[in-house]
């Protein structure tokens, strides 16, 4: 097992410091496959960054492979020993196949995204469980009511 | 246990084949398959996007069901809900607005993706090789106006349309009121039409408009009137077939048309 230790008020606390989850809806749009790294961890408190990858076509609508790609990224505030809350912001980096004058065309856009959820992780690892409110401004443009659950493992 | 484990692999074996149907209709004994606005309601492309039907076609359909409305402007948009805001960016509904508003609406679904509402215009131009498919133009007139010069302004439109890409002899157009069906008819008699409507309904008026055929859900007609149907010369086209066990219903009926849900599956099974 990764793990690292710190000094936090005198105790020494085991932590993990990687995360590996799978995430149903959530940032990634329908699903995704993220890692999360701890950066700073000081009593209770930790922050982390994550970054994922997910799809919505592997083909495109000529029937191509040609996959869609969304890359979501952010930064986590975390509160809480076992039970945890947890408070994100991030971008979803999106390149999407749309048709342009009918031919297959890649579109870059970012994407505002937030979390705000409940997170089961012991500190020292193990199953990770997360659920939360994932909103989203699509393109900087529209505001979208998003839901997330995960599953994954810390290490 | 043994014969268990036999009936298992049978049913296994039987279920995953592709299945030889006797299919006896008025469209040389063949089913069309066409997509309901592309690849269905159930797709990841939203349902009447340029992405759904174009990827509708690139699969092997025969053509694609495609909903039009029309803007105050008279410009034929493809779009199946009355208000644009049940799937899309924007709100109202679009015989309401001139196309200029509706050009920038986008679809909510998936994430991401933004696919744009288009034309029937900018559709045919841009599809590849839209003379090798089959088109039915289920024309949703949710604009209560029932003056004949709407009626005339909308087919005209209709007309335009199809004239600007030669589509004549690909596009069957269904309709669900008389007059418009009587506005067409003088117009452009060549043109074959549906009726949008149930079978008691549909038989009398498909014989008194010497229609092509009766549109209606799957799960509303018979195998008996398919049969009582076509022997009329009526064809059937059937819609609302959301699942595999449907797709296999329609064609057990012996209809004509399959606007179908899932696309793929349908084409596994009659091509």
């Amino acid at each position: 097992m990764m793990a690292y230790t710190l000094a936090a008020q005198h105790e020494e606390v085991s932590c993990a410091k990687n995360v590996l989850y799978l995430e149903g809806l959530g940032i990634g749009g329908f699903g995704s496959i993220n890692y999360e790294r701890n950066f700073i961890v000081v009593n209770a408190h930790q922050i982390n960054g994550r970054i994922g990858i997910s799809t919505l076509n592997i083909r495109d609508f000529t029937n191509q492979l040609n996959p869609d790609i969304i890359v979501p990224i952010a930064v986590n505030w975390l509160y809480g020993n076992r039970h945890k809350i947890e408070i994100g912001i991030g971008q979803a980096i999106t390149n999407i196949v749309v048709a342009d004058k009918g031919q297959p065309k890649r579109g870059f856009n970012l994407n505002a995204n937030f979390n705000i959820g409940y997170r089961y992780q012991k500190t020292s690892g193990g199953m990770v469980i997360r659920c939360g409110y994932t909103p989203f401004i699509e393109h900087y443009k529209n505001y979208k009511h998003w839901a997330g659950l995960s599953i994954g493992y810390a290490f | 246990m043994r014969y268990l484990y036999f009936t298992i692999i049978l049913l296994i074996i039987t279920t995953s084949c592709k299945k030889d149907f006797e299919i006896s209709n008025l469209n040389g004994d063949t089913i069309t398959i066409l997509g309901h606005g592309g690849m269905g309601i159930e797709h990841l492309y939203p349902l009447n996007s340029f992405e759904s039907i174009q990827n509708c076609l690139s699969i092997g359909a025969d053509g694609t069901e495609i909903d039009i409305q029309m803007t105050k402007d008279s410009v034929l948009v493809v779009f199946h809900d009355e208000l644009l805001e049940h799937s899309t960016n924007s709100d109202g509904a679009i015989y309401l607005k001139n196309w200029d508003d509706v050009n920038d609406a986008s679809y909510l679904f998936p994430p991401y993706a933004q696919y744009k509402v288009v034309t029937l215009d900018q559709l045919f131009s841009d599809l590849a090789n839209p003379k090798d498919f089959t088109f039915f133009l289920d024309c949703k007139n949710f604009n209560p106006d029932t003056t004949t010069a709407y009626y005339n302004t909308f087919n005209n439109a209709l007309i335009q349309v199809i004239e600007d890409h030669d589509l004549a002899d690909n596009v069957v157009v269904e309709l669900k009121r008389t007059g418009l069906i009587e506005s067409l008819q003088a117009k452009r008699p060549d043109l074959k039409i549906f009726i949008y409507q149930g079978f008691e309904t549909g038989i009398p008026l498909a014989i008194e408009y010497q229609l092509e055929g009766i549109t209606l859900d799957v799960n509303t007609i018979a195998k008996e009137e398919v049969a009582e149907a076509h022997a009329l010369g009526i064809k059937i086209a059937v819609f609302n077939t959301h699942t595999k066990q449907r797709n296999v219903d329609a064609i057990e009926k012996n209809v004509d048309i399959i606007q179908t849900d899932k696309v793929n599956h349908l084409i596994k099974l009659l091509k």
